[in-house]
């Protein structure tokens, strides 16, 4: 911390400039933007729902296996964002972490924007003139990839609709073909991190498959439901007790 | 999934596709001007003598590290 009379270029009281009022007033716009689209999707499904054969009642079920499996992605968001807190204040990180939610994405377009600015985040020459920089570069990288949702989105939708007419039994087959492919694919980049990894991998997919299996078997459809959340939760607790075993990377 | 109570699925999709479509769109744009706004207030209005070089080396630090990504994973 420096004297209140140095300036933007010598103060590391970043906090100060971070905790503006208008940055609050900004965190708060995209909060209720989520909330308002969230409202409006599950209206949508709601009025969908009879005419694709869902009832309230399969409804509710999907609507509770999305929270549930968006909790353990959100874990590691908010541990992410506590260690953000210091570097770029509370509505800064609302902002970015509200929107992008990508932890990868968020430190280390921090890091890179800070270095560029001839900073250290955190560091000796983390000035508030270095923050403005910092937050600025981040946010616009953020809205490159809102952008770029936007602009590539309707690209999908012709492509899918020109699929649609000539083959409709494709459409039926890629998004589940595709979602096995992404999870294959974000599940074997993790393999070849460490055996931590591999075993939180492991532990994570059979927990799930033992829940998919008894559900099946037991008729038990919440099992199958709060599967996500246990087997995001093993996996938790498997890379922990792996990483103390020494099958990490030693990141303490 | 019950299936005894379908009614008109291609159209109930339709339907629920269009209003998805144009309200994620719609808040989509308002989410990412309300989440430029704090930062372009920050460098053009708070007097924190920040220089557009300086915008202009950290956008490109960072475009230069995600660019591939910001175009691959919203299509993936």
């Amino acid at each position: 911390m420096t004297s209140p009379a140095a300036s933007p270029e010598t103060s590391t009281d970043v906090l100060a400039v971070a905790n503006m009022p208008l940055l609050w007033v900004s965190a708060l716009g995209v909060f209720l933007v989520i909330i308002v689209q969230t409202a409006i999707y599950m209206k949508a499904a709601r009025r969908a729902g009879p005419g694709v054969g869902m009832d309230r009642h399969d409804l509710r079920v999907s609507f509770r296996s999305g929270a549930v499996a968006a909790l353990g992605p959100s874990v590691a968001v908010v541990i992410v964002a506590l260690s953000l807190l210091a570097l770029f204040g509370t509505p800064g990180v609302l902002v970015r972490i509200g929107l992008i939610g990508s932890v990868a994405y968020e430190t280390g377009a921090a890091s890179i924007a800070a270095g560029a600015a001839g900073a250290e985040l955190g560091g000796p020459g983390y000035t508030q003139t270095a923050f403005a920089v910092a937050f600025f570069a981040m946010s616009a990288g953020g809205a490159m990839w809102m952008l770029a949702t936007l602009l590539l989105t309707p690209v999908l939708q012709r492509s899918e609709k020109r699929i649609a007419r000539l083959n409709p039994l494709v459409l039926t087959v890629v998004p589940g073909a595709a979602l096995v492919a992404a999870f294959l694919s974000l599940g074997i980049a993790e393999v070849r991190i460490s055996a931590a990894h591999t075993t939180a991998l492991v532990v994570g997919g059979a927990s799930m498959g033992l829940a998919a299996y008894a559900a099946s078997r037991l008729s038990l459809p919440w099992i199958r439901e709060w599967g996500l959340g246990l087997s995001i939760l093993s996996g938790l607790a498997a890379a922990y007790v792996a990483d103390q075993a020494g099958l990490g990377l030693g990141i303490s | 999934m019950s299936t005894s109570t379908l009614g008109n699925p291609p159209r109930s999709m339709a339907q629920f596709t269009a209003t998805t479509t144009r309200a994620g769109r719609l808040t989509m744009i308002i989410g990412l001007m309300v989440s430029l706004s704090g930062p372009l207030y920050l460098v053009l209005f708070a007097d924190l003598g920040v220089t557009a070089s300086a915008l202009l080396t950290a956008f490109a630090a960072v475009a230069g590290t995600f660019f591939i990504i910001w175009l691959v994973e919203p299509v993936t």
